[in-house]
């Protein structure tokens, strides 16, 4: 759940905070389990309402980011690249993502929601919702091919 | 890893699936400590609950016991005297002597005083009450203390004798003057068997003379002399001196009059109980039989007294129309589905003050009994809260449009900017400030128990309330184009209950006006909103002041 709460989140402090208030709801409203679904997935879904909840609340705090991103010709045009993230590599470049594409990209890959739910979590539209992932994808790509030249780089001159 | 950027999905999927991260200690320290609070605080407003509960019971309880305490027995009484009034045999024989009185009064004009037999103190025992010795007693007005046995005791001559003089002397003298009739020296009350004296008598009827004239007429008793000369006049007092041996007086009688003697005890000349010797001579008059003529009299008189008591003490219905400043103070509560940072009771405890408050109402009391009354009505209440200067920000209202949202612990208010472009969800802006004023219409219930000292009621009560909401409004001042923009606030709840307690003190004017006052507490059972971030109880305490009217 940690790791949840890590995704959403911009900072390891603020996911603490999410998964203490967040246990706290589940201790608060445990007799309200039913036994339809696995305890794991109540108590995950419990992580991520918290976790959208403080960002609505935040939500006039989140700059909306104008990404300049750099052209990705240079990436289409290698059709694999070679990138050898560790997983705490790729949580470090969620986390880094701007609130409104992490929500976005969180929800609908790890979480596994659609894109009319998500814009009803978030009270967006559904076009803002995909835009936003495509944003974020791209986002991603970016930063890992910068830091994956970066690499190349580094390795050419060490 | 090689992995194609194009599916990048899968590639933070796959990478994140099983990854694992310790959590640092002193998270689980204070969620430790945090969750202990929280249960704390559970219990805590569970029992107070409880405690609350309890409270309201052990007042009903109490009230209820005060009630059957104080009242039950003497409602007990009240009925079985009123039962013994409405004994068939008692019926029975006030009907005889109403009756019989009719008829007499009737013959009296056609009766020969010659024809009347010689009455002497020994045929008092045996005569029986026929018409025409029940003729000479005055209509309702006359009092039987005569025992046969002690007609001939000379302390009772001296005694009734003394009280004939000086209380019929006066009206028997004053009716002789009038129609100017010499009386003998020591006639005393005999001539008002004289119907021209008695008749006389008979419109002075004040309480002293009417028992002074009464027991005038057993005075005769101890004045053999005067009988031999004045036979004819006897019949009179002897009518009422034998209604004692009525073959039907039972004991049920006696004691029934017995009572009302009693009652009617302090209205009587001192000299009938003063100068009344010891038993063995003559009874007091309180244990003595009374006639039903006097028994009558003497409930219309306690009857009077009981409306005049009332009149003073408590009215069936009154009503009352009060103004009230009042006291608002709300308790909060989380709402865990919807509340967060920022949109908790904290927040609402930092950001708003309670306003002015105020209730007017019109009550109706009904009293119950002497000392407990219930009353009920309609109660305007209105709150107001102020909201201290704060950013607000755009979000979706319920009809999916964006616009700004005041989150209050009342509920929640939207704005839609007049001017300018419809902002987008997460927009904000800045507002000065904003009053929610939200107003009832209160139903009450409540019990009052009523403690009278003098002028003054004492009521402390207990009771309940059903507010209904009538009214809500939020104004609230833009920075930006410095406007004022009112909108209606969303959360909250058709009606909600509370309970109060309360002291009241009136003053009575007169027997229909009082004034008084009454601190009240009121306090909230149920919320004033619902599916909102913070649950609002909305407490009062106020300081009633009303002019009461008795109907």
């Amino acid at each position: 759940m940690y790791v949840v709460c890590l995704r959403f989140c911009r900072s390891r402090h603020e996911a603490e905070e999410i998964l203490q208030e967040g246990f706290i709801k589940v201790f608060a409203a445990l007799q309200q389990y039913r036994d339809t679904g696995s305890f794991e997935g109540w108590v995950r879904k419990i992580m991520v309402n918290t976790a959208l909840q403080r960002y609505r609340s935040q939500s006039a705090l989140h700059a909306v980011v104008s990404l300049e991103l750099a052209p990705l010709d240079h990436v289409q045009e290698k059709e694999e690249i070679i990138s050898g993230l560790s997983a705490k590599e790729l949580l470090a470049l969620v986390q880094e993502l701007p609130a409104a594409y992490r929500m976005v990209f969180n929800l609908y890959v790890f979480e596994g929601y659609q894109h009319k739910e998500i814009a009803d979590l978030l009270d967006i539209s559904e076009g803002t919702s995909k835009s936003n992932l495509h944003d974020a994808r791209r986002w991603l790509k970016e930063k890992i091919s910068r830091e994956n030249s970066a690499e190349k780089i580094k390795s050419l001159y060490l | 890893m090689i992995k194609n950027l194009h599916d990048i999905d899968k590639i933070f999927k796959e990478g994140l699936e099983d990854h694992c991260e310790p959590v640092p200690s002193s998270v689980w320290e204070s969620l430790n400590n945090d969750l202990d609070k929280k249960q704390a605080a559970h219990y805590r407003e569970k029992y107070f609950r409880l405690k609350k509960l309890a409270l309201l019971l052990v007042l009903l309880v109490a009230f209820s016991g005060a009630y059957l305490f104080y009242f039950y027995p003497a409602t007990r009484k009240n009925s079985s005297i009123a039962a013994k009034k409405t004994n068939p045999v008692m019926n029975a024989k006030d009907q005889t002597a109403s009756s019989s009185a009719a008829a007499n009064k009737n013959t009296r004009s056609a009766t020969n005083q010659s024809q009347l037999p010689a009455v002497t103190t020994s045929q008092q025992r045996t005569i029986e009450p026929d018409k025409e010795n029940e003729i000479m007693q005055p209509a309702g007005n006359g009092v039987l203390i005569t025992d046969p046995k002690h007609t001939n005791n000379s302390v009772q001559k001296i005694s009734v004798e003394k009280t004939a003089n000086r209380f019929q002397k006066l009206s028997t003298e004053d009716v002789a003057v009038e129609k100017n009739i010499s009386l003998p020296a020591n006639a005393g009350s005999a001539h008002l068997d004289n119907p021209e004296i008695a008749k006389g008598s008979q419109l002075k009827k004040g309480s002293h003379k009417y028992f002074a004239t009464a027991e005038a007429n057993t005075s005769i008793n101890g004045q053999d002399e005067y009988f031999n000369q004045q036979q004819s006049l006897t019949k009179n007092n002897v009518a009422a001196a034998s209604i004692d041996k009525i073959p039907q007086m039972n004991a049920f009688e006696n004691s029934t009059t017995a009572t009302v003697s009693r009652l009617l005890e302090p209205f009587l000349p001192a000299s009938l109980s003063a100068e009344v010797p010891a038993p063995g001579s003559v009874a007091p008059a309180h244990a003595l039989p009374l006639s039903d003529s006097v028994t009558k009299n003497v409930q219309q008189q306690i009857a009077k007294l009981r409306v005049k008591n009332n009149a003073m003490s408590v009215h069936r219905f009154s009503l009352m129309v009060f103004g009230a400043p009042n006291h608002s103070f709300t308790r909060l509560e989380n709402d865990w589905r919807l509340s967060g940072p920022g949109r908790d009771k904290n927040e609402a405890l930092h950001s708003e003050q309670q306003g002015g408050s105020f209730s007017a109402g019109l009550l109706v009391n009904y009293g119950l009994s002497r000392h407990l009354i219930i009353q009920s009505g309609l109660v305007f209440s209105s709150a107001t809260t102020d909201i201290a200067p704060k950013t607000i920000y755009a979000r979706q209202d319920n009809t999916g449009h964006a616009r700004y949202e005041l989150n209050c612990s009342s509920g929640y208010a939207y704005f839609a900017p007049k001017t300018g472009s419809q902002p987008a969800v997460g927009d904000s802006i800045k507002i000065m400030g904003s009053n929610a004023t939200i107003s009832y219409i209160g139903v009450p219930v409540s019990i009052n128990y009523v403690f009278k000292t003098g002028k003054i009621l004492i009521k402390p009560g207990v009771g309940l309330s059903l507010n209904y909401l009538t009214g809500n409004h939020s104004a609230t001042d833009f920075i930006p184009d410095n406007r004022k923009e009112n909108t209606t606030i969303s959360g909250l709840k058709s009606s909600y209950l509370d309970g109060s307690l309360a002291l009241g003190v009136e003053y009575m004017f007169s027997r229909r006006i009082a004034v008084g006052i009454k601190p009240l507490l009121r306090w909230a059972l149920t919320s004033i909103n619902k599916d909102t971030p913070v649950k609002t109880y909305q407490n009062y305490t106020s300081l009633e002041a009303g002019l009461k009217i008795n109907l």
